[in-house]
């Protein structure tokens, strides 16, 4: 089964990415885009038959690793198939 | 006395900072491959700049789990001293052992030139050969060097006297203006409450030799062999 993960700067944390893109969204003339957050992408295929482990694991995996708990978030979302 | 300097795959700083700690200090200097468990022998590792598994995921975030780390906690959390430049910076925050973060510049933008840096603590295993309040030249080359805590952690690190370097002005002024990469309080460099375990993000390593612009960065080298010799 696979698992997407989206790792995303807290909403407190200055996103410079973000904002640089937004600037660039806004120079190609598209000014109702008010805002933009950047983020990663990351799809975990796991060997399981047990869904509710396999996600009990990607969860640890993202806090350990995938993302830095200090200034990121993430979102866990069973992959469409 | 023996100083060690671990080697990450993508780890671009180590010669020079073998070379710096050797000719400094007349001590040995000796690379640590990162997959090496056992530090005995060493007094002071240092973990050097560069691109460790290219940054990839986050900057330090994957030479974290290098084999080499668990030792390099047990030293550190057995008040063996650590110094991290740079990358090195980043992986020992990834790895706990000092905290915060270190974001991308403010400008985006890579930044490789002298900066002055005000030496906020002149009484650290690291900097007690520093007069109080000197100010000291030495080179930054980073992306990612823009430190970020939290207020409790800010907090934390000033009631502690751990914040060790700011970017500062020529006068010692750590005035935002003199703020190369959007640092939270000009702070450049911080140390453990322990303090043992150093991170900074300016090259010492560079500023060793006048020929190079300055050779301030002798300092912090012979300030670790005071403190080792106590």
């Amino acid at each position: 089964m696979k698992f997407d993960v989206i790792v995303s700067y807290k909403p407190d944390i200055l996103d410079p990415e973000g904002k640089t893109i937004c600037h660039s969204i806004h120079t190609l003339g598209y000014e109702e885009v008010k805002e933009v957050h950047s983020g990663k992408f990351f799809q975990l295929e796991v060997d399981s038959d047990d869904p509710q482990k396999a996600e009990e694991m990607v969860r640890e995996i993202s806090k350990k690793l995938l993302a830095n708990p200090n200034i990121e978030r993430f979102k866990i979302k069973k992959a469409e198939k | 006395m023996k100083f060690g300097v671990v080697i990450f795959p993508g780890s671009n700083c180590d010669r020079d900072t073998l070379n710096a700690l050797e000719l400094v200090s007349g001590e040995s200097a000796a690379p640590i491959w990162h997959k090496e468990k056992d530090l005995k022998g060493f007094d002071c590792v240092v973990l050097p700049g560069g691109f460790s598994y290219g940054d990839y995921l986050r900057a330090g975030a994957i030479a974290r789990f290098s084999p080499v780390m668990e030792a390099v906690i047990d030293f550190a959390n057995n008040g063996g001293l650590v110094i991290g430049i740079c990358n090195g910076f980043q992986i020992l925050m990834e790895a706990g052992l000092l905290p915060g973060a270190l974001m991308v510049n403010r400008d985006l933008l890579f930044i490789s030139k002298m900066v002055n840096l005000h030496v906020d603590n002149s009484e650290s295993a690291f900097t007690n050969q520093y007069h109080e309040s000197a100010v000291i030249k030495m080179p930054i080359a980073h992306y990612q060097g823009n430190f970020h805590i939290d207020s409790e952690g800010l907090r934390k690190l000033k009631e502690n006297k751990r914040i060790i370097f700011r970017y500062s002005d020529p006068a010692g002024d750590p005035d935002p203006e003199f703020n190369p990469n959007g640092s939270l309080e000009n702070i450049a460099g911080i140390i453990n409450d322990q303090g043992n375990v150093l991170g900074m993000m300016p090259h010492f390593e560079r500023a060793c030799e006048s020929i190079l612009g300055s050779d301030d960065g002798r300092g912090l080298i012979k300030s670790v062999m005071e403190s080792l010799n106590k």
